[in-house]
């Protein structure tokens, strides 16, 4: 059954046409990746979902509901949440108090919260040692497992990730990719934006190829993995 | 390095020359404050040389050539066999080192050798030099320009915190700020007013304060919420000059509107005969109200400082302020903690006035313009942006606005140097943003802007 | 009506408002006979904002520094020419030039070290600087008594402590009005009727201007030659510099061009400006105090700038009719329009920000920017 559901997408920045009709489906429980070059409209695409920017046309449907017009920060009562590009921690909130951010829409359900912080906990046990350190002084890795965990606090149902493995050691890629498997496995469906084509294409079950705003091949991992020009300009085969 | 020294223009040269300047005369006002001396008792000011032969049977005769009470600027200089009448406490001139009590002196008959004009002491005493003479201002006096200080600076804080967090989460330096601080005051002043009239203020000093604080706070934060959605949310997007100009327009509009419905002239406020009174300890007077001021300005900090750092809404506020879009991602909304933060700056600016009118006790419409300016420089002596920057700025500001005038003004011989405050205030705010733009506390700034 | 307007030649256009203005005064005299004074007045006024108006719009509206402090250009201009012409008898068209260079020597040294500062912070610096001369000049040379305690200058105590310089709070009256002086033509001249039409008068061998007619001519022509002026600036390298400095500095620095004399230079020059527009209007109203040169005076120059039109100059003629002449203008109709006036200029403001942030006639270029500032912050969403 399809949770998220794109129909042809426009989107602008001003007079700059970022997006030219995008249309992606995302089933309950798949790992679905959109890969593609700088600037070709992936994380535009999830700016969209999130409502950050508004589509000038097209559809945005959410278990049924139309998200078009929803404000930004209703979108994550719906059950999306998003660990921004660039591991957007807030630097002078501590780690406790981050997570505690994006717990921010269960509002004072204390119990819950602490559940869920006890779940981040446990995936990433790097971010108990580090529970009470201002974020702006954790290394890398650590904000990044910290921009998943405070994404994974709302409870989300669609988790989307915007290129977590941009600036990371690969041993660091390797475990966070395994993390996001694991999270997947307890039930929460993941959109994942990324550049490093052969991780994502491994992890996900389907995948989008974007360029300058249009898609222009989708099919299963294996499929993608499979295809000449894939391997050619994201996988760099020859 | 040649090119950097090639760099200094002789414009360069001169304003450092200038600033050098001001500091050695700020010190040197400094020292000469604080090393001038007044007389303790009625008497006449001498060179000790002068008398040390004098005695009950030789009286030595001395010519007067002047007189100075309470207050003089000495004008004239006691040469050899001189003498200068002074009155206790008064400034003593230039070569005096000794003051002999009136009881130790006569007054001679002055004609002898015909000179009728000049007027003669004769001292019967050899009083020992330095007898009689004190500082000008004692330690009661600092401490009480300290105490002083420390009200006008709590108000400061108040009014500097509302500055500091809309630049926290805007960039945007609030200029109507001070006509918000004006119009909550404004209008407090009327129910004041009745309340005094009807005698409430006098029957149930606490209850009647406490509705006055909250009509100020009111109106206040009823005001900056209003303007934050007319003249600001429209323009988030707009180059920066643009809201610049719609505070500019709507500090105008809301001063001539309070001129217009109610008159252009002072407005009283009333004595609250439960606040006025003072401790008297020793030498030193205290008033009630300074104290009071300044305790209610930092409990209302501490409030404000829990505010933001425990309560849900706070950390939502500072999560705005760090990142717009990642705030939205949480949940929050973002135009609600905007708007949430002006509402508190307002209100604690509503609350700043109330106090500021209580030992002020006028109100007008103009009355936001100097404290508002001076608030600003409060938030960015401490770094504007940081919370505790404002606080701390703004009692410094105070403190220093209260002493420094005396200290570095009167042992130069500035008349009434309270009156230069204004421009003390002024310099200072050019001054840190000429060498030090981040604040003396702030960092945050810098960090913020890449 | 802007299509119109470029329809028609240029020059034409501009020929027929300098006869236009040209006969303003004597079209007044027919129309209103006894009473056309206040409306050569009002031009006047008209004329002297204009010219503050145009000096800032070299600093504001050019090298886009935000200055709301040029009020104390204009006060360092009237007041230098006051002091030297009450206690020197220097004349006053001798202290034309010279109350602009005093303007802009204050103008470089003090505008030197916050050449640095950012926008808004720059703002409230030169709002600092503003109210510390409007300070200094009410409280007149006596704050500077310590001066005598330097050793060799002892004189100063006395000097200092008795001397009138600015006058304090009641400010400097009497100063002279402008003359040129014409020798033996005056005897001649004397009692030609014209001269009493054109506000003028004969003394000591000397044509005097005494009425609001004359100084109206002193201005327009003033006026005319700084509009000439501003627009050979506004073509020249300096001013492309300028604009490329509003636009972008650091592209400005890459490019080469030296920012920091670019702006002190846009300070000066406006400064100087504003320092003649200052000995014009003392020597016409003769009377003039610290008051005069309030933070509202900054502030209104400041909206005639950014109302009219950022960085165009009809729009700062356009701003001055709006701020100046207008209220002058209903106030024939409604009573007490005076005291409404900085209402409603305070909601002009919001309102045109809001709707149309470029002002009345806005220069091509800055509308230019403001597009392109719109976008860029859309795109600088893109993360």
């Amino acid at each position: 059954m399809a949770l998220l559901e794109i129909e042809n997408l426009h989107t602008y920045y001003g007079h700059v046409h970022a997006l030219k009709g995008i249309s992606l489906t995302v089933n309950e429980g798949e790992i679905v990746t959109l890969i593609g070059a700088n600037g070709a409209g992936k994380t535009t695409t999830l700016r969209t979902i999130s409502g950050l920017l508004r589509p000038r046309e097209g559809r945005i449907v959410f278990q049924g509901e139309e998200l078009n017009n929803v404000p930004a920060h209703e979108i994550v009562y719906r059950g999306i949440s998003q660990a921004p590009e660039g591991r957007a921690v807030f630097t002078t909130l501590t780690t406790n108090e981050n997570l505690s951010m994006g717990a921010y829409s269960l509002g004072g359900d204390k119990e819950a919260i602490e559940e869920n912080r006890r779940r981040v906990f446990k995936l990433f046990p790097r971010l108990e040692e580090r529970k009470n350190q201002i974020a702006g002084t954790l290394s890398g890795g650590e904000q990044q497992m910290l921009a998943i965990g405070r994404a994974l606090m709302a409870r989300p149902k669609l988790l989307m990730l915007d290129e977590p493995s941009l600036g990371l050691a690969p041993m660091l890629v390797k475990a966070i990719f395994q993390t996001i498997r694991e999270i997947n496995e307890q039930g929460v469906t993941i959109l994942l934006v990324e550049q490093n084509a052969r991780a994502a294409l491994k992890l996900a079950d389907k995948g989008y190829v974007l360029e300058t705003g249009n898609i222009v091949l989708e099919g299963t991992a294996e499929e993608l993995m499979g295809d000449e020009r894939v391997r050619k300009a994201y996988l760099g085969e020859r | 390095m040649r090119q950097r020294l090639a760099r200094i223009t002789i414009v360069d040269l001169v304003v450092w020359g200038i600033g050098l300047a001001i500091l050695a005369v700020a010190v040197w006002g400094v020292i000469a404050t604080v090393t001038a001396r007044a007389a303790a008792v009625d008497g006449y000011a001498v060179r000790q040389a002068d008398i040390a032969q004098a005695s009950q049977e030789k009286p030595v005769r001395l010519a007067v050539v002047g007189a100075l009470k309470l207050g003089d600027m000495p004008d004239v200089r006691v040469k050899k066999g001189v003498a200068v009448r002074v009155a206790a406490g008064a400034r003593l001139p230039r070569g005096a080192n000794v003051v002999v009590p009136l009881e130790d002196t006569d007054k001679a008959s002055s004609a002898r050798r015909g000179s009728s004009s000049s007027e003669e002491v004769l001292i019967y005493r050899a009083v020992p030099r330095g007898e009689n003479m004190g500082p000008i201002y004692g330690k009661e006096d600092w401490i009480s320009f300290f105490i002083f200080g420390l009200a006008q600076g709590g108000v400061y804080a108040l009014i500097a915190l509302g500055y500091t967090m809309v630049y926290g989460v805007l960039f945007m330096i609030n200029f109507t700020h001070g006509e918000v601080f004006m119009s909550g005051t404004y209008i407090a002043s009327y129910v004041a007013n009745a309340f005094a009239r009807s005698g409430f203020m006098d029957e149930q000093p606490i209850i009647a304060l406490l509705i006055v604080f909250a009509v100020a706070m009111t109106v206040s934060t009823c005001v900056a919420v209003v303007l934050e959605r007319v003249a600001y949310r429209p323009l988030r997007k707009a180059p920066r000059l643009v809201p610049l100009i719609t505070a500019i327009g709507a500090s105008f509009f809301l001063q001539y509107a309070f001129a217009r419905l109610f008159g252009s002239g002072m407005k009283r406020y009333p004595d609250v005969k439960a606040l006025s009174g003072s401790w008297q300890i020793g030498e030193l007077k205290i008033l009630h109200i300074h104290v009071i001021v300044f305790v209610a300005a930092v409990l209302m900090m501490i409030g404000l400082y829990w505010f933001v750092q425990r309560t849900k809404t706070g950390k939502a506020i500072r999560a705005v302020a760090e990142d717009k879009d990642v705030a939205a991602l949480m949940g929050i909304d973002v135009d609600r903690a905007i708007v949430t933060t002006f509402a508190v700056g307002a209100a604690l600016a509503g609350a700043a006035g109330v106090l500021f009118a209580l030992y002020n006790k006028q109100v007008t419409h103009t009355m936001g313009f100097m404290p508002g300016i001076k608030a600003f420089t409060a938030a960015v002596l401490g770094g504007i942006g940081n919370i505790p920057g404002a606080m701390f700025g703004g009692l410094f500001l105070g403190i220093f606005e209260t002493i420094g005038p005396t200290l570095f003004f009167d042992g130069l011989g500035v008349p009434s140097p309270s009156q230069l405050k204004d421009v003390i205030a002024f310099t200072m705010l050019v001054v840190i943003l000429i060498f030090r733009p981040t604040g003396i506390m702030g960092e945050v700034l810098t960090e913020k802007k890449a | 009506m802007k299509d119109f307007i470029k329809r028609v030649d240029a020059r034409w256009w501009y020929s027929a408002v300098a006869v236009l203005a040209i006969l303003y005064p004597l079209i007044m005299i027919a129309l209103y006979g006894q009473k056309s004074d206040r409306w050569i007045q009002v031009a006047n006024f008209f004329f002297i904002y204009a010219l503050l108006g145009l000096s800032l719009n070299i600093i504001l509206g050019y090298a886009g520094l935000f200055q709301l402090g040029h009020a104390a250009f204009y006060a360092v201009g009237a007041y230098t020419t006051a002091i030297l012409s009450t206690q020197f008898h220097i004349p006053i068209l001798v202290l034309l030039p010279i109350s602009g260079l005093v303007a802009m020597v204050f103008a470089v040294l003090i505008s030197r070290p916050i050449l640095h500062l950012r926008g808004d912070y720059l703002c409230i610096v030169t709002i600092g600087f503003g109210e510390i001369v409007r300070i200094a000049l009410r409280n007149d040379v006596k704050s500077l008594v310590f001066l005598g305690k330097i050793p060799g200058l002892g004189f100063l105590t006395d000097a200092l402590s008795d001397a009138v310089f600015t006058g304090g709070p009641n400010g400097i009256f009497g100063i002279a009005r402008p003359g040129i002086p014409i020798g033996s033509l005056a005897e001649r001249i004397k009692d030609l009727p014209i001269l009493k039409v054109l506000g003028l008068a004969v003394r000591d061998h000397s044509l005097v201007l005494r009425g609001h007619t004359a100084y109206f001519y002193l201005f327009l022509a003033f006026v005319a030659f700084t509009i000439f002026a501003m627009r050979r600036l506004e073509n020249s390298r300096l001013g492309r510099a300028w604009m490329c400095i509003r636009e972008d500095e650091l592209a400005a620095e890459a490019m080469g061009i030296d920012t920091v004399r670019a702006k002190l230079l846009a300070f000066a020059i406006g400064a100087a400006w504003a320092g003649v527009a200052g000995n014009l209007y003392a020597s016409w109203v003769t009377v003039i105090a610290p008051e005069t040169f309030s933070f509202w005076e900054s502030c209104i120059m400041f909206c005639i700038v950014v109302l009219g039109g950022t960085g165009s100059i009809p729009g700062v003629l356009v701003g001055t009719v709006g701020m100046i002449v207008l209220p002058e203008l209903l106030r024939t109709w409604l009573a007490n329009i005076q005291q409404w006036r900085m209402l409603a200029f305070g909601t002009a403001m919001i309102v045109m920000m809001v709707f149309r942030p470029e002002g009345f006639w806005p220069s091509r270029r800055f509308r230019y920017e403001l597009e392109a500032a719109r976008e860029e912050v859309a795109g600088a969403q893109a993360g």
